[in-house]
């Protein structure tokens, strides 16, 4: 399994931006999760998200916190979704991410949650409530076990808070496009890629944008600044449009694909 | 005790477990706070607006009849339910709006349980000529139905929120989310000594105004401190105001009352800090109701303002001090206590505070006419008229026997 930096070298050698899509574990059930994950791969993935679902995600916009409920509801758990990064990991050269609260973490025990995501692939770790004044013993256990951990930057962090996080990130930096919670936004800020240059060049690692991109039109424009975009509500959203189990994969597959060539288009 | 470490952790508890996004918000919240309690032209208005305007001091009140009638011992009550607005709330509401607009925006938002919080924010929102948007659960507007009209009347926008239990914990992540997505012009008024750092220490010090008055008060008319305070405890904010300044007077003992709900042997309780294990929620890491994998259960009590998972994280820290003695109380025996106190001494006092005094009850079994005990009855009751009516129509029972 390849590391995150050596998928964005790669990226870089195939001279495009990584396209980093998003599910929850669980969503919409186990069994078509691990078909979605595995789509994601076969339609242009260069890394993939995927998240444990918690039962009060203060970040997430509806879509995620509807995908979470649904999950938990289903039974999904920490066990379970790293067997579906087991699962899904024979799929390719794709390294997965985990994005999960803290308190899931916590109480499965912060060295031993790492420690058994390292052994099922994983690479890196997004904690989307977890600031760096208090990620010390996360990063130590990450450390430890080669898996990266993502700080993410907001529209409000200063200077020096940007400096903090560019420098304690691992494998990227995640760059939170929007002063709001996840989902889909019809328009993105305007000062987006100006700021997205701002932390590039404050930043030795890739700069990776989330938060609401939802269109191929969305995705072009970021990649033209930054070196990966994250899609996630917009995928569950898809999901959500309902159908069989095949035409949700194709539908997702298809979504994937138009946002593969939405970024590609400007650098081929 | 006393004041947090920089990054906010009492002992072990506190912290700062929130998205980046809100980070510069809480430092800038924590700088406008450091500034404002060393300005005594601050604190001057501060207080200006504790006594002319939210009616303080409240008055202790010594039971005489429930005295007689528990025969034990003397029974006094820290009357916050005739603070304006009708409960403790409106203390740190004050306080936080002062801030609020010293910080200039021009926006707040928070979360509510039973309301009355809720309530609180409206008017200083009104007082302050600040926009106002509440969040509350669906559940709760319809068990604190007096309260939504209230808001309502008072211009606030009364958001249902329809996720999870539909109770306070969803109201304070629908509060949140606000708040990450208009952070810039938005001040967020949490109600209770929970959520991030500096939170749980500014509710805290604005509450505290409870306990100093609450100590002047008994030593004026008993010439000494109480053997036992009590008090009702959700996310913890009246009692660690009526608390905070016995903290260091060791002989006082201090209970903390949590909701026990149908029982502690059932699934539906509130019993936080006896039932619960350290973890985070709303920003902080303390005891918190949650499952073995980390997800937050669900909670109940007929009490809205008890009916949450989580506690303030400096109770946590009391509770492994042994400084503070945390005890339960049923929706049964509260309600029992409710209708005591108002057939007895002509005070309807809030659900939530029923609970205190639905222990000091129990307590009055056991200590001797000697003693004094000082029960903060945090709000008044007329929100809950419905729900404790259905629980056992008026007119028909006397209280419950002893």
């Amino acid at each position: 399994m390849i590391s995150i930096s050596e998928a964005f070298e790669r990226c870089r050698t195939r001279k495009r931006k990584a396209l980093i899509p998003f599910l929850t574990a669980g969503f919409p059930e186990e069994g078509l999760s691990l078909r979605l994950l595995r789509e994601f791969i076969k339609a242009g993935a260069d890394l993939f998200e995927i998240g444990i679902p918690f039962s009060d995600p203060v970040a997430d916009g509806k879509s995620i916190q509807y995908s979470s409920q649904r999950a938990l509801e289903g039974g999904m758990n920490i066990e379970k979704a790293f067997g579906l990064i087991t699962a899904v990991k024979g799929a390719g050269q794709v390294p997965p991410i985990v994005m999960s609260y803290f308190n899931p973490i916590l109480s499965f025990g912060v060295r031993r949650f790492v420690r058994k995501a390292r052994e099922v692939g994983v690479r890196g770790l997004i904690i989307p409530d977890m600031i760096p004044e208090e990620g010390e013993v996360v990063e130590m256990a990450c450390r430890e076990n080669e898996i990266d951990l993502v700080y993410l930057v907001a529209p409000t962090s200063g200077h020096s808070r940007r400096h903090t996080i560019v420098n304690r990130s691992r494998g990227f930096v995640y760059l939170v496009s929007v002063t709001g919670v996840t989902g889909e936004r019809t328009t993105l800020p305007r000062s987006l890629n100006s700021w997205v240059r701002l932390v590039k060049r404050e930043s030795a690692l890739p700069v990776c944008v989330g938060f609401g991109i939802s269109s191929p039109e969305q995705a072009r424009s970021v990649s033209k600044v930054a070196d990966g975009v994250i899609v996630g509500s917009a995928i569950i959203d898809v999901i959500r449009r309902g159908g069989s189990s095949g035409q949700i994969v194709k539908r997702v597959g298809e979504f994937i694909r138009s946002m593969r060539e939405g970024m590609d288009g400007e650098h081929v | 005790m006393g004041q947090p470490n920089q990054l906010g952790y009492f002992g072990e508890y506190g912290g700062r477990f929130v998205p980046e996004t809100l980070m510069a918000a809480l430092l800038e919240l924590e700088q406008a706070y450091e500034k404002a309690r060393r300005d005594s032209a601050f604190r001057k208005e501060l207080n200006q607006l504790l006594s002319g305007y939210a009616g303080r001091p409240t008055p202790l009140y010594l039971a005489r009849r429930l005295t007689e009638k528990w025969k034990g011992p003397k029974i006094y009550l820290k009357r916050e339910d005739l603070a304006h607005t009708g409960a403790h709330k409106i203390n740190n509401c004050l306080g936080q709006a002062l801030l609020t607009r010293r910080m200039g925006k021009k926006r707040v938002v928070a979360e509510t349980g039973a309301g009355q919080h809720g309530v609180a924010v409206a008017t200083v929102a009104c007082l302050f000529g600040q926009k106002c948007t509440i969040y509350m659960g669906t559940e709760d507007m319809e068990r604190q139905a007096p309260n939504v009209s209230r808001m309502r009347l008072l211009k606030a926008e009364v958001i249902p929120v329809d996720s999870g239990s539909r109770t306070l914990k969803d109201a304070t992540n629908e509060a949140m989310r606000d708040w990450v997505t208009n952070v810039d012009a938005t001040h967020y008024i949490i109600g209770s000594t929970v959520g991030p750092h500096p939170y749980p220490m500014i509710v805290r010090d604005f509450q505290s105004v409870i306990g100093r008055e609450a100590k002047r008060q008994i030593r004026k008319l008993e010439t000494r401190l109480p053997d036992f305070i009590v008090a009702c405890v959700g996310g913890g904010s009246n009692a660690i105001g009526i608390f905070n300044s016995f903290l260091k007077n060791p002989r006082v003992k201090l209970i903390g009352v949590e909701s026990s709900g149908d029982g502690l042997g059932t699934l539906r309780h509130a019993a936080t800090l006896k039932k619960g294990k350290p973890g985070v929620l709303h920003g902080s890491y303390s005891y918190l109701l949650q499952d073995g994998f980390g997800q937050v259960l669900t909670t109940h009590s007929i009490a809205a303002g008890l009916d949450y998972p989580g506690v303030g994280p400096e109770h946590s820290f009391l509770k492994d001090l042994t400084r503070v003695t945390y005890v339960t109380v049923t929706d049964r025996d509260a309600i029992s206590a409710f209708i005591e106190l108002s057939e007895t001494e002509g005070i309807i006092p809030a659900l939530e505070s029923s609970f205190a005094l639905a222990y000091a009850r129990r307590l009055a079994r056991k200590v001797d006419r000697k003693g004094i005990v000082l029960v903060n009855l945090s709000g008044r009751g007329d929100k809950d008229l419905e729900t404790v009516e259905k629980f056992r129509p008026f007119g028909r029972h006397g209280a419950e026997k002893r």
